[in-house]
C-alpha cells in the first residue's frame, strides 16, 4: 500500500519540465511546440502527465506499473489523464486542434484574405458550439434569454442551408452535413461580437441597426466565400449569399430585438 | 446463444430499412436538383419577368435532344433555367417564402415587443397555406390526369406569388391599409395571374393526342382541353386571389393596431 503513495509525480515534476509540451501531438496534426500560445502551453500540463504514460518508467514502481501496459498508479495519477504506453494524448485523441480552431477564427476574422479551400477539411463543431453558446451568454448578459431559439434557429437553418447547398452545388462537389455546419459557425463569429457589444451599448438604436447590419454582412461575406470556394459555383454567388444572409440576419434579429422575454405576444392573424 | 442471432437479424433490418430510404431520398433529390440549377442572370432576369410580365414575347419553354438511358434513342428533355429564361426553378419560390417569414416576423417585432416565438408563428401559417395549395394543386392533378412531373413544376409557378407578395407586405408596412397598398396588391394580382396563365398555357394545355380521364378510360381531346382550361382560368384567378388575400391580410396592420 504504501508504494502506491510513494509519490511519483514529484519525482517526474523535473521530467515534466524536460519533456513538457515538446511532443504535443504525435500523428496527423503535425508537431506544434508548447511555447507558441499560452492556452497550448497551459495544456501542456495535461500533455505532460498523458507522456506519464509513454515515458519510460522510473525505477520505484516499475515493478507494479510495467505489467499494466504502463498505466500509473497512485490517486494523484487516477485524476490525470495518463494512461496506457500507446494511447495519444487526451486532446489528440477528442480531435481538438487549436491550431487549426485559431487558423479558422482567423480566416474568418480576416475576410479579405484568399482561403485556403483546404482548410475546411479538418471540420469540427468544437468551435461553432463554442460561439453558439458565447452568442447565448452576450444575449442573456442583455436581458434576453433565447438560448432555446438559438439551438433551434441554428440546428433547423444549418439542415436546410446544406440541403439547398447540396441541391444547387454542381454534380462534382458535394458537402457533408459536419462541414457545413462547421462553416457556418465559424462564421457566426462576428455577430457574436456586435452582441457582446450590446451587453453594455443597447442595440436598437440607428448605431446599433448600424453594426447589426455590418456584422451580418461581414459574417455573410465570409460564409459565402468559403462556401463558393468548397463547392465551386461561382456564377451562383449572389444566390448562395442571399440565404446566408437571411440566416444571419435571424441571428441579428435575436439580437437586436426582444428584451424582456416574458410570454409570447400572439399575432392576430 | 438466440441473442446474437436475433441482433444479427434486427441487424439486416435496420440497414434494409436505411437503404429503401436513402434509395428514395436520392430519388427525390434528382428529381429535385434540374430546379435549382439556377445561375445569377436567370434569378435577375426571372424577377424582372415576375415583377413586368407583360410584354414579354415567347413562353414556351425550349428543349433539346440527348441520348436517353436507352441505347440508340434519343429523348427530348427540357432545357434547364440556367439556360432557358421561362424554365421553372424552385430557389426562388422558396427564398422568397422565406424571406416574407422572416419580413414579417420582422414587421411583428417592430411594432412592439419581437419575440422569436413569432417566427415560429408566421411559419407555421404560411407552410399551412402552402400545404394547402398543394393538396389543391394535387387533387386538381389529380382529376384532370396530369402527370406527377407537372405537379412539381406547378408547385414551382405557385411559389411565384410569394415575390409578389413580399412587395405588397412592405407597401403595406410603409404606407399603411390604405389606396396605395390596394393598388400595389391589384399589381401584383394581376401580374400574378398573367404569368401563370401565360406559363401554364403550355404546361397544362396538350395540343394534341388523346388523353385519358382520372377513370381510366380516354377522353376527347376538346373535352379534356376545356376541362384543363377552366382549370387553369380558376386556378389563376380565384385561387390566388385568395391566397394573397390570406397571407398579406395580417401582416401590416399591426402596426396601426
Amino acid at each position: 500500500m504504501a508504494q502506491f503513495f510513494s509519490p511519483p509525480p514529484q519525482q517526474q515534476q523535473g521530467g515534466y519540465g524536460a519533456q513538457n509540451g515538446l511532443q504535443f501531438y504525435q500523428s496527423q496534426y503535425g508537431q506544434v511546440s508548447g511555447h507558441t500560445t499560452p492556452s497550448q502551453g497551459g495544456y501542456g500540463g495535461f500533455g505532460g502527465m498523458g507522456q506519464m504514460g509513454t515515458t519510460p518508467m522510473v525505477s520505484s514502481a516499475s515493478g507494479v506499473a510495467g505489467d499494466r501496459g504502463g498505466l500509473r498508479m497512485g490517486w494523484l495519477a487516477a485524476f490525470g489523464t495518463g494512461g496506457y504506453d500507446d494511447e495519444p494524448p487526451l486532446l489528440e485523441e477528442l480531435g481538438v486542434n487549436f491550431t487549426h480552431i485559431k487558423g479558422k477564427t482567423l480566416a474568418v476574422l480576416n475576410p479579405l484574405q484568399t482561403v485556403d479551400q483546404h482548410m475546411m477539411d479538418d471540420s469540427d463543431v468544437a468551435g461553432p458550439i463554442i460561439f453558439c453558446v458565447l452568442f447565448g451568454t452576450f444575449l442573456l448578459l442583455s436581458g434576453k434569454v433565447h438560448f432555446g431559439y438559438i439551438y433551434g434557429v441554428a440546428l433547423l437553418g444549418s439542415i436546410s442551408l446544406h440541403l439547398l447547398f447540396n441541391l444547387m452545388s454542381p454534380p462534382t462537389h458535394s458537402l457533408n452535413y459536419i462541414r457545413s455546419a462547421s462553416v457556418l459557425g465559424y462564421c457566426l463569429l462576428p455577430l457574436v461580437f456586435s452582441s457582446g457589444l450590446g451587453v453594455a451599448y443597447p442595440l436598437d438604436g440607428l448605431v446599433g441597426y448600424f453594426l447589426s447590419v455590418a456584422a451580418i454582412v461581414w459574417s455573410t461575406y465570409a460564409a459565402s466565400n468559403m462556401f463558393v470556394g468548397v463547392l465551386g459555383v461561382r456564377e451562383m454567388r449572389w444566390l448562395v449569399a442571399y440565404p446566408l444572409a437571411l440566416f444571419y440576419s435571424v441571428f441579428g434579429i435575436m439580437s437586436i430585438f426582444g428584451s424582456k422575454a416574458s410570454g409570447g405576444v400572439a399575432p392576430k392573424l | 446463444m438466440a441473442a446474437p442471432m436475433a441482433f444479427n437479424m434486427a441487424r439486416a433490418a435496420m440497414g434494409g430499412s436505411t437503404e429503401m430510404a436513402e434509395k428514395n431520398i436520392s430519388r427525390y433529390f434528382s428529381t429535385l436538383k434540374p430546379f435549382f440549377a439556377v445561375t445569377n442572370i436567370y434569378v435577375i432576369r426571372k424577377l424582372y419577368l415576375l415583377v413586368n410580365p407583360w410584354r414579354h414575347s415567347p413562353w414556351s419553354r425550349q428543349s433539346t435532344t440527348r441520348a436517353s438511358a436507352n441505347r440508340g434513342e434519343t429523348e427530348t428533355v427540357y432545357l434547364q433555367p440556367r439556360e432557358d429564361i421561362n424554365a421553372p426553378d424552385m430557389y426562388i419560390p422558396l427564398m422568397s417564402f422565406v424571406t416574407y417569414i422572416l419580413l414579417s416576423a420582422l414587421l411583428y417585432g417592430l411594432s412592439g415587443t419581437f419575440h422569436p416565438e413569432m417566427l415560429g408563428y408566421t411559419a407555421s401559417s404560411a407552410l399551412g397555406a402552402v400545404m394547402f395549395e398543394l393538396v389543391c394543386l394535387k387533387l386538381g392533378c389529380y382529376l384532370l390526369s396530369i402527370g406527377n412531373s407537372t405537379l412539381l413544376d406547378l408547385v414551382a409557378y405557385s411559389g411565384y406569388k410569394f415575390v409578389g407578395v413580399i412587395f405588397i407586405i412592405l407597401a403595406t408596412a410603409m404606407t399603411g391599409s390604405g389606396w396605395i397598398s390596394w393598388t400595389v396588391f391589384g399589381y401584383f394580382y394581376l401580374a400574378q395571374a398573367f404569368f401563370l396563365l401565360r406559363s401554364l398555357k403550355y404546361v397544362l394545355l396538350p395540343e394534341d393526342g388523346q388523353v385519358e380521364a382520372a377513370n381510366g378510360y380516354p377522353m376527347a381531346p376538346r373535352q379534356m382541353r376545356k376541362r384543363r382550361t377552366w382549370f387553369l382560368f380558376g386556378y389563376s384567378y380565384v385561387v390566388q386571389f385568395i391566397f394573397m388575400m390570406t397571407l398579406t391580410s395580417g401582416v401590416g396592420k399591426v402596426k396601426g393596431a
